[in-house]
């Protein structure tokens, strides 16, 4: 029973320095990568330039699923790894972005996108810094509209 | 003992703030004004009080108390003093503790300042301060006390996150509270102006002392915290849109349009209701900045452990302070002067223009941060709202506050005329010295870049078209390096964000990589031991076109308490580019993945918030010493 | 009156935002679950873990003995798997079609964990490349899905399958299933 105890308490403190070391989740506790697969992606050789800034611009802007907020390139963890190499190669073969990132969130859902996309669920987000402008050049022009009568 | 008594100590604090502020309220309503006096010595003991208890803390993590359970949990004997100090508030309750610390700290300073004549509207001020301090002396002993202790008593504490064992992160946290919390004292003074619309009370005038010491320690926390991400996670970024890093940002951005607001309020009367709502509201978002990162409410990088009972009582802190104003506000409303406009063409009504830009960047800063949450409680699915998109919003709002920054000269209080003849030769000045930039700095055509050029150009040059430029240099140049650093680093954080390459590499000894005109070379591979890590370290030269070689030694530390690796890149910075390198995996027996970034004019970004705070502090300084003549006249 | 609205007016905002945020605040018990449209399962071609006999995506369009399939991502390496395991057992004993997914592990050690501590499933995909995985979206171990007799994801789970979860989230997709049957 005490060692069942003891067991359960290291068990619990590993938990919880994990938790607070690396960004994992409540429930999932990943092994690390494999190796090879850490090389090719931290060695990555791309054809040009152009599509070694693009694919890092790109894998930027995509979230790694697992973490709690940290993109592809930042993120240590074994899935971002994964996916940042799948983007590497992608990008590599001369695949689009909207390509990759519909690849994306046809496996893990609009959550990955940063960019977060137009759509009808998003128009607040998106023209909401429109209406707060307008809202506020009213405001003001009535405001001054209203002052300058005051002074005549 | 120690910690007990420390305890006993929090508890007085309390105390003393809820004796001072009986006693002013019973002065108020048997209208005895002699009583009122008490709430002076009442604050000066609660700030001792605090401090010897939160000494008394640090005192007990150096002797290493590991019966404490927060210094079990963030301490170890292994670790060095310094740290152990840093420690005190490196975890959650330490943390609040601290909040309690400053808040004292600051009641303590405005009474003082004020402590000769005791005014009705100066016991005001302190009694919200002490309600601030009393609400958070119970949230600390109720949901996060610092001082419990645990037993049986654990041989070694658990060390403190190595994330946070770093110079910055010592620093950075305290600054933020000291300015999160500064922004208490302005809040205070506009509740007290709300409560007395009628009072004569300078309170614009003290206000933006406060706000700028406040502004100073906010910007310089923010700014360690961007430094601090750049040199030590790795990545070569320095501001990731994170919602932790956003919750600083949406009080800075509402404390520099209040700091702005508050010149036209006290010396022109104009924008009062402005004034006195951006002081309330800085302070909220100052609040709200808190219950974000203890709460969990948002994910991030940077949040302490999860805790939804301690969000719930900070928010219950956060809707008082935000109704009580509110309503007072709108209840007072009318009887606040309206500012005079005599034109359209004011600085008036530029300000007012400047406030409503920070509003607005500020709302849609607040929109991004929180869209995601509300998204997902209503069920409507998870989604991300990133750098994309803050970059997207934020940057078109600050080109027109550039535009307003140089206007500002050609336009003057009320109806002086300001000459117009200076605009089109500074314009022509702007446009030929970015032109002048571009030709320096581009790489490509973009557009953006062009446009930035441009208006820091515009920003940095305007200013000298002031005939009275030179005539009171003191107060102008206080604008002119706030504007220019604010200018520097936004250029520095396009270039950054433009002109950075990066090349990955797998490297050993002897091998080398030739990025842009740089060479580096590996040279060789280092093993060392650390007070409680140990560390791999490759030693690797650069070298520049003009054959001059520094040495750079990026390390993989192993933290073995917490089993936790961590890199730590080494950086050597130039005027106009830093070169990063990160040592990664380890590949074979002599060869590692070697990540070689150029970040360029990464200076740039730091150089500007420095003259930012060399700004704010040039016109404190201002104010000071003109205090200063007033008394000795 | 009008004064007194416009004087409550701001509270309500307060009041407004501070709800929203204590929503967001309370809301966070409901992570792990993603809603979710039907999907279909991707095309695959794996070994069987002990037998090595190939799969493909037939083991969950064929079965003609029941109406659904709970596939199961584990690896012996996962810690938090294992708190998980006795309760697979208990849904295998109930008779629930199990199937697992063994992610990015090693086959000896895997194996062998399975003849140590019991297997509730019926096969085990071997995916040590993680390749079926990532095109199924997974995000980490343990993740459970519920797949209908047409291969298509009907419902999933990130994190340790339990009796509320069961209850709540895949049972519920299970009698809707049943009843579209019969």
């Amino acid at each position: 029973m005490i060692r069942l105890w003891l067991l359960f308490i290291l068990f619990y403190c590993a938990f919880t320095s994990a938790q607070q070391a690396d960004n994992t989740p409540l429930n999932a506790v990943f092994s690390a990568p494999k190796k090879e697969q850490i090389i090719a992606v931290e060695t990555f050789s791309f054809k040009n330039k152009k599509a070694q800034s693009r694919a890092i611009d790109l894998a930027r802007e995509l979230r790694c699923p697992q973490c709690l907020n940290q993109n592809l390139m930042e993120s240590n963890s074994p899935i971002a790894k994964d996916l940042r190499l799948i983007v590497y190669q992608m990008v590599d073969a001369g695949k689009s972005n909207q390509q990759i990132t519909n690849f994306m969130t046809r496996r893990f859902g609009d959550f990955v996108l940063y960019n977060p996309k137009f759509e009808s669920r998003t128009y607040l987000l998106w023209l909401g810094p429109l209406l707060l402008l307008l809202l506020f050049t009213i405001i003001g022009i009535r405001v001054i509209k209203k002052s300058i009568k005051v002074t005549d | 003992m120690i910690p007990e008594l420390a305890l006993y100590l929090l508890i007085l604090t309390g105390f003393f703030s809820l004796l001072g502020i009986l006693l002013t309220l019973l002065a108020n309503i048997k209208q005895r004004p002699q009583l009122r006096h008490y709430i002076w010595p009442l604050t000066y003991g609660g700030a001792f009080c605090i401090t010897l208890s939160i000494s008394l803390l640090a005192y007990s993590f150096v002797i290493n108390d590991f019966s404490v359970l927060y210094i079990a949990q963030h301490s170890n004997s292994q670790l060095p003093i310094f740290f152990k100090i840093a420690a005190v508030w490196g975890g959650h309750e330490g943390s609040l503790l601290f909040w309690v610390f400053s808040l004292a700290l600051w009641a303590f300073v405005i009474a003082w300042v004020n402590g000769k004549a005791k005014t009705q509207f100066i016991s005001h001020v302190l009694v919200v301060m002490n309600l601030l301090i009393l609400s958070f002396v119970l949230l600390t002993l109720f949901s996060s006390n610092p001082f419990l202790r645990l037993l049986p008593m654990p041989l070694e504490g658990r060390d403190l996150n190595p994330m946070l064992q770093d110079i910055g992160l010592i620093f950075h946290p305290p600054l933020l509270y000291l300015g999160y919390v500064g922004f208490s004292g302005v809040f205070s003074f506009a509740i007290a102006a709300l409560c007395q619309p009628e009072s004569t009370f300078p309170w614009a005038k003290q206000s933006r002392v406060w706000a700028l010491v406040a502004w100073i320690f906010l910007t310089a926390g923010i700014t360690l915290g961007a430094w601090w991400a750049y040199y030590e996670l790795g990545w070569g970024g320095w501001w990731f849109w994170d919602p932790v890093e956003n919750a600083s940002l949406l009080p800075w951005l509402t404390a520099t349009a209040l700091l702005h607001s508050l010149i036209a309020s006290e010396k022109h009367q104009a924008l009062i209701r402005w004034s006195l709502l951006l002081a309330v509201f800085t302070f909220c978002l100052s609040l709200l900045g808190t219950f974000v990162v203890r709460s969990g409410v948002l994910t991030s990088v940077h949040a302490f452990a999860v805790d939804p009972r301690k969000g719930m009582l900070l928010l219950l802190v956060l809707g008082i302070c935000l109704v009580v104003p509110l309503t007072l506000f709108s209840n007072n409303f009318g009887r606040f002067k309206v500012s005079k406009l005599y034109a359209i063409k004011s600085r008036e009504v530029l300000f007012l223009i400047s406030n409503s830009l920070f509003a607005v960047t500020t709302l849609t800063v607040l929109l991004g941060t929180f869209y995601p949450m509300v998204f997902d409680a209503f069920n409507l699915g998870k989604i991300s709202v990133g750098a994309p998109y803050f970059n997207t919003v934020f940057v078109p709002l600050s080109l027109l506050a550039f535009v307003l920054m140089g206007a500002s000269t050609f336009i003057g209080w009320g109806k002086t005329k300001r000459l117009n003849k200076g605009l089109f030769s500074a314009m022509a000045l702007t446009s030929i010295s970015a032109l002048f930039l571009f030709y320096l700095f581009a790489e490509g055509r973009e557009l953006l870049v062009i446009v930035v050029l441009l208006l820091t150009s515009w920003v940095i040059i305007t200013p000298f078209f002031n005939a009275r430029f030179f005539k009171d240099l003191f107060k102008n140049s206080a604008m002119f390096i706030a504007h220019t650093g604010i200018a520097i680093c936004a250029l520095g954080a396009l270039l950054n964000a433009h002109y950075s390459t990066e090349i990955s590499k797998k490297m050993g000894p002897g091998s080398q990589v030739i990025l842009d005109e740089f060479k580096i070379e590996y040279i060789e591979t280092q093993w060392l031991l650390g007070p409680n890590y140990s560390a791999e370290q490759a030693l690797l030269t650069i070298t520049d076109h003009a054959n001059n070689t520094y040495q750079l030694t990026p390390q993989r530390r192993h933290y073995p308490v917490r089993v936790m690796n961590m890199s730590e890149p080494a950086i050597k910075s130039f005027w106009n580019k830093d070169i990063y390198i990160t040592l990664g995996e380890k590949i074979d027996a002599t060869d590692y993945a070697v990540r070689i970034q150029k970040r360029a004019f990464t200076s740039s970004i730091w150089l500007g918030a420095i003259l930012m705070m060399i700004g704010a502090g040039l016109a404190l300084l201002k104010r000071m010493l003109r205090v200063k003549e007033n008394h000795n006249e | 009156m009008n004064k007194k609205i416009s004087i409550l007016l701001p509270s309500l905002f307060v009041a407004l935002f501070i709800l929203l945020l204590m929503l967001g605040l309370t809301h966070k018990s409901a992570t792990g679950q993603r809603v979710m449209q039907p999907k279909a399962l991707p095309n695959f071609q794996l070994s069987e873990l002990q037998t090595g006999k190939s799969l493909t995506k037939s083991l969950f369009v064929e079965p003609l003995t029941h109406h659904y399939t709970l596939l199961n991502i584990w690896a012996s390496w996962c810690a938090v798997c294992k708190i998980e395991h006795p309760f697979l057992l208990k849904l295998a004993q109930q008779g629930v079609f199990i199937v697992g997914l063994n992610y990015r592990d090693d086959q000896q050690a895997a194996t062998s964990l399975l003849l140590s501590t019991g297997n509730p499933y019926q096969q085990v995909i071997f995916d040590p490349k993680g390749t079926l995985a990532l095109n199924l979206g997974v995000v980490g171990t343990p993740e459970s899905y519920l797949i209908d007799q047409y291969g298509q994801v009907i419902a999933r789970f990130n994190g340790v399958l339990n009796d509320s979860v069961w209850e709540n989230h895949f049972k519920p997709m299970m009698v809707m299933l049943t009843d579209v049957e019969q």
